[in-house]
C-alpha cells in the first residue's frame, strides 16, 4: 500500500486546553508496540463509568428556544381599506378608545367610478371645508373574521346637531359590534342598517400585534392618500390649475 | 473519537481499530481490536465514557454500532460533528450529503488525506482479515489522522454548539444506532420465495392486475394503452412531461391514487415490475433489514434512507415482509394529525388548537367552517368530512387551488372557496405563517425550538416539478418555506420520541415520518403500548412547549405469528395477492 505520510507531531500545548498538538511520548498503544506490530496483553480491568448523582444530562424545561427570538419578523399588514365592511363580512369594533379618534377627509370620486378616501391636514382644510367637500368622521377600528383591520369612517354630526339615518345606522352597528360579531347591510327601505349576527359561536377576536397604534394603522390606511397643502394634485385640481 | 470497522451488509460492524485522542492531555490512544485468533479476548473499554467525559465523533453511528459490538457501554455525553455540521450549514447548495473532508474544506482544516486514499483505505478495510503489520501500521495511522482532523474541526465548531440542544441530539444518534443495530425483523421465508420466482410472480402479476388495465405489452408498460384507459376512464387531467407525454413519476400516481383509488394496483403493479430490487433490500444473517437511516439527510431534518435498501420503501404492499419472530410483537405507534397539531401549537391558534383536541380535526374544521352543524361526526357526516380533510392535507403541503382541485375531482373556484375557509378559521395560523415566511426572506434563515435550522438560498429552494421541469432557479420555493417549519418540528419531535423511549428501555427498532415501531415479548404489550404512548406524548409537550400535546396511538399491534399491514395496502390486497401466487408457484400450481 502507498505510504501516505501523517500529519506532522509537535509538542502538546498546556494541560487543560483542548488542543490537537499532539507529542510522540502521548501516543499510547495498546495492544501493540509504537508501530501496532505486535499484540500485548490488555489490562481487562474497565475503566470507571461515573454516573451523576441527581444530575441529568439535558435540562428539557428549558431547552427550548423562545419563539419571538425565532420570528423576528412579524406580519405586517401593508394595506388596511378605509370604508365599510362588505356586506357578506362580518366584524367586531375594537372597544380601546384608543383605537378610534375624529379626523377630517376628503372623499375623492375617481373617473373609473371607484372611491378614494384622503386624510386633509390643515393647510387644506379651510378650502374644501367652505366648499363642503370636507368630511368630518370618527374613525372606528374594526376587525373581520380573517384578521384584517378595516377603518371606517363615520360622519359626526353637522354643527347644528343632525345626523342621518344612515349615519345613525352605522354608528348603532360599530356600537353592537364592541361585543358581538355582527354584518351590516343597508336597507333603502328604512334608510338605515340591517343587522345580521351569525348562528355560530364565533370565537373572540386576536387583535394583530402589528399596527401597534392608531396612528400606525393610519399611516397604513393613508399611505400615500394625505393632502397636506394646497398643492397637493387633487386640490389643483379642483382650483382649475391642472 | 473514531473507529475503523468492516461493514457486514444487512449485519453490524466488526471493529478493526480505534482511535481516542484527549483533547485536554493531548494523549492519543490506539487500540488494534480486530481478533485473528479463536479464543483472544477482546479489550474492554480504555477510555472513560461517563457523564465528565464529552464524547467526539464525526458520524456516531459507525462508533456506538462498534461500542455495543464489543459490549463497551455507550457514552453517556455524545457530540456528533456530523449532525452539528449539519445543523450549521443546512441549505447551503453542495453541503446536503457532506463527509468528513467537506467538513474540515469548510471550516478550513488542513488535511493531506485525499477522497481517493480514503476509498483506498476503506477497501483494504472491508477486504478484511489476514492484515500484515505494515497495514495494521496504515490502518492505525490512518484511523489516527482522522482523529486529528476531528479534533480540529471540533476546535473551529465548538462556538457553534447548542448547548443542551447539541446534546440532544447526540442522544438520538446514540439510539438511532441502537435502533439501526436492532433492525426489524423480516419473514425471510416470503423473502425467500420472492426471489426465487421474481420472474414467474412478475409474469403472474402483470396477468391478473393488468387484465384491469391492459397497460402492459409483455413487462413493458405501453404509454399509448395507459392513455387509452384514462380516457375510458374519463380521468382527463393527467400530469404530463415537457415533451407532452404521460408523467409516470410514482408521484403522479400517489397524487392520482388519492382521488382514483382504482389505480393503487397499477401503481404497486409497475413497482414490482421496473423499480422492486430485492437484492437491494440490505437483510442481516438473521433476516433483519437493518439499512443505513442517514439520519439529517434532509432538509428538514429527517432521515433520508434510501427507498431500496430500507423496508419502508415507497411500496405499501412491500411492508408486509415485516414480521414479529416467535413469541414477540411489533407495536406501530404513531402521533395523531400531527402536522396539523404542530401548526396549532406552533401558531397557537385557538380555533385549531381547540379543533385539534377534539380528536378529529377535520370534522371539527368542517363545523367551524360552517359546512356541518355542530355534533356532525364522521359517521353521520363522511363525505363532508373528507371533503375538508383533503383541503387541511392539501395545504398542510402547500397545495395550492390548482392541486386541491384536482384532488377533490372539483372546479378551481371551489378549491378556492374552500381554502378561503382554512384561512378564514385558522386566520392565526396564517399570519405565523406569514411570519415565517417573512422571516426567511427578510434574514435569509430559520429555525426550530429546538435549533434544527436552514439557511434559506434561492437555488436550493427551486426543486424538480413532477412534469420533469425545474422551478426557476433564483426564485424562492415559499410553499417550501412555509412546509419546512411543520415539517422540522415534526423531525424534532420524533428525535425526542425515540430519546424518550430509549429512556423507558423500550427496545425501538424503526421510524418512519411520524411513527415509530417498539418490539417486544407477547405478554408485555399492553404495558409497553401504554409507555410507548405516554413517552411520546411526552416528545410532544417537551418538543412544542408547554400546555402543548400532539395525541399518539398504537395503530397497529402486530403479535406473531402476524404481520404487518399498511392501511393502503388492506383494501387493495397487492401483498395477499403476491403470496398467494407465491404459494400456487411453490405447489406446482402453475
Amino acid at each position: 500500500m502507498k505510504n501516505k505520510g501523517g500529519a506532522p507531531l509537535t509538542d502538546s500545548t498546556q494541560s487543560g486546553t483542548p488542543t490537537t498538538g499532539i507529542s510522540t511520548h502521548d501516543v499510547i498503544n495498546v495492544a501493540g508496540n509504537q508501530d501496532g506490530s505486535d499484540i500485548v496483553a490488555v489490562p481487562e480491568v474497565p475503566l470507571p463509568v461515573s454516573k451523576p448523582e441527581g444530575r441529568h444530562l439535558i435540562n428539557y424545561d428549558e431547552i427550548l428556544l423562545p419563539p419571538d427570538g425565532l420570528l423576528p419578523i412579524g406580519h405586517i399588514p401593508t394595506k388596511i381599506p378605509v370604508g365599510k365592511p362588505d356586506i357578506e363580512v362580518y366584524f367586531r369594533t375594537r372597544t380601546d378608545p384608543g383605537w378610534e379618534g375624529n379626523l377630517p377627509i376628503y372623499i375623492h370620486h375617481g373617473a373609473s367610478g371607484g372611491d378614494e378616501t384622503y386624510l386633509v391636514m390643515p393647510a387644506a382644510q379651510k378650502y374644501l371645508d367652505e366648499q363642503n367637500l370636507l368630511r368630518r368622521v370618527r374613525m372606528f377600528t374594526l376587525i373581520n373574521q380573517s384578521g384584517d383591520l378595516i377603518l371606517m369612517p363615520i360622519p359626526l354630526p353637522k354643527s347644528d346637531g343632525t345626523t342621518n339615518s344612515y349615519n345613525d345606522g352605522k354608528l348603532r352597528a360599530v356600537t353592537e359590534g364592541r361585543t358581538r360579531w355582527i354584518r351590516m347591510v343597508a336597507n333603502t327601505r328604512t334608510k338605515g342598517y340591517d343587522i345580521y349576527y351569525p348562528e355560530s359561536k364565533l370565537p373572540e377576536p386576536v387583535w394583530p400585534a402589528h399596527p401597534a397604534t392608531f396612528h400606525d394603522a393610519l399611516d397604513i390606511a393613508f399611505a400615500g392618500k394625505i393632502i397636506e397643502s394646497m398643492d397637493h394634485k387633487l386640490i389643483l385640481a379642483l382650483r382649475g390649475i391642472i | 473519537m473514531d473507529f475503523e470497522y468492516i461493514s457486514n451488509p444487512g449485519g453490524n460492524p466488526t471493529p478493526v481499530c480505534m482511535v481516542a485522542h484527549d483533547l485536554i492531555s493531548g494523549k492519543i490512544l490506539r487500540v488494534w481490536l480486530h481478533r485473528d485468533e479463536e479464543g483472544e479476548i477482546t479489550p474492554s473499554c480504555p477510555i472513560s465514557v461517563g457523564y465528565d467525559t464529552l464524547y467526539l465523533t464525526f458520524s456516531a453511528g459507525a462508533e456506538v454500532s462498534c461500542h455495543i459490538t464489543l459490549g463497551w457501554p455507550i457514552p453517556e455525553r455524545l457530540v456528533d460533528t456530523l449532525a452539528e455540521f449539519r445543523v450549521i450549514t443546512n441549505g447551503i447548495p453542495g453541503l446536503e450529503n457532506p463527509n468528513i473532508l467537506t467538513a474540515c474544506k469548510f471550516f478550513g482544516v488542513g488535511t493531506s488525506t485525499t477522497e481517493e486514499y480514503k476509498k483506498m483505505m476503506r477497501d483494504r478495510i472491508l477486504a478484511g482479515p489476514p492484515y500484515s503489520a505494515a497495514e495494521r501500521k496504515e490502518i492505525m495511522d490512518y484511523c489516527q489522522e482522522d482523529v486529528r482532523i476531528q479534533s480540529e474541526l471540533y476546535l473551529k465548531m465548538r462556538d457553534y454548539l447548542d448547548g443542551d440542544r447539541t446534546l440532544l441530539r447526540g442522544e438520538y444518534m446514540k439510539v438511532m444506532t441502537k435502533m439501526q443495530y436492532r433492525g426489524i425483523p423480516l419473514d425471510t421465508e416470503v423473502l425467500a420465495l420472492m426471489e426465487k420466482h421474481l420472474e414467474t410472480l412478475q409474469q403472474r402479476m402483470i396477468h391478473e392486475v393488468d387484465a384491469d388495465f391492459n397497460c402492459y405489452s409483455g413487462k413493458t408498460f405501453k404509454l399509448d394503452r395507459f392513455e387509452d384507459y384514462l380516457v375510458k376512464h374519463g380521468i382527463l387531467t393527467w400530469p404530463r412531461t415537457p415533451s407532452g407525454r404521460l408523467s409516470l413519476e410514482d408521484g403522479v400516481f400517489r397524487d392520482a391514487v388519492l382521488l382514483h383509488k382504482e389505480l393503487q394496483p397499477l401503481r404497486d403493479l409497475r413497482y414490482l415490475i421496473g423499480t422492486l430490487k430485492l437484492n437491494s433490500l440490505v437483510v442481516g444473517p438473521d433476516g433483519r433489514n437493518r439499512a443505513y437511516l442517514h439520519p439529517f439527510g434532509a432538509k428538514t431534518g429527517r432521515c433520508t434512507p434510501s427507498s431500496a435498501e430500507h423496508i419502508f420503501g415507497p411500496a405499501v404492499w412491500f411492508r408486509s415482509l415485516i414480521k414479529p419472530g416467535p413469541g414477540k410483537a411489533i407495536l406501530y405507534i404513531d402521533y395523531c394529525q400531527q402536522e396539523f397539531g404542530i401548526g396549532a401549537f406552533l401558531s397557537g391558534d385557538r380555533n385549531m388548537i381547540s379543533a385539534y383536541k377534539t380528536g378529529d380535526p377535520y370534522m371539527a374544521f368542517a363545523i367551524q367552517a360552517g359546512a356541518a352543524p355542530k355534533g356532525a361526526t364522521k359517521k353521520t357526516h363522511g363525505a363532508i368530512r373528507d371533503l375538508y380533510k383533503t383541503c387541511v392535507l392539501a395545504l398542510q403541503y402547500g397545495a395550492g387551488a390548482q392541486t386541491l382541485a384536482g384532488r377533490l375531482g372539483t372546479t378551481v373556484v371551489n378549491a378556492r372557496y374552500l381554502i378561503s375557509q382554512h384561512h378564514r378559521v385558522y386566520n392565526q395560523y396564517w399570519a405565523w405563517s406569514d411570519a415565517v415566511l417573512d422571516t426567511a426572506l427578510l434574514s435569509k434563515k430559520i429555525s426550530t425550538r429546538l435549533g434544527w435550522r436552514l439557511r434559506v438560498h434561492p437555488s436550493i429552494c427551486s426543486k424538480k416539478r413532477r412534469d420533469g421541469r425545474i422551478t426557476e432557479a433564483g426564485r424562492i420555493n415559499e410553499r417550501s418555506i412555509r412546509n419546512w417549519s411543520l415539517q422540522s418540528t415534526g423531525a424534532d419531535m420524533l428525535r425526542v420520541a425515540l430519546v424518550f423511549l430509549d429512556r423507558e428501555d423500550l427496545s425501538v427498532i424503526g421510524a418512519v415520518h411520524d411513527a415509530t415501531l417498539v418490539e417486544c415479548d407477547i405478554d408485555d404489550v399492553k404495558d409497553v403500548t401504554q409507555r410507548a404512548i405516554t413517552a411520546m406524548e411526552d416528545a410532544s409537550t417537551v418538543t412544542l412547549g408547554k400546555g402543548a400535546r400532539i395525541f399518539a396511538e398504537c395503530e397497529q399491534s402486530i403479535v406473531y405469528p402476524d404481520r404487518y399491514r399498511d392501511k393502503r395496502d388492506k383494501d387493495v390486497g397487492t401483498f395477499d395477492k403476491v403470496l398467494r401466487i407465491l404459494n400456487e408457484i411453490e405447489e406446482g400450481a402453475v
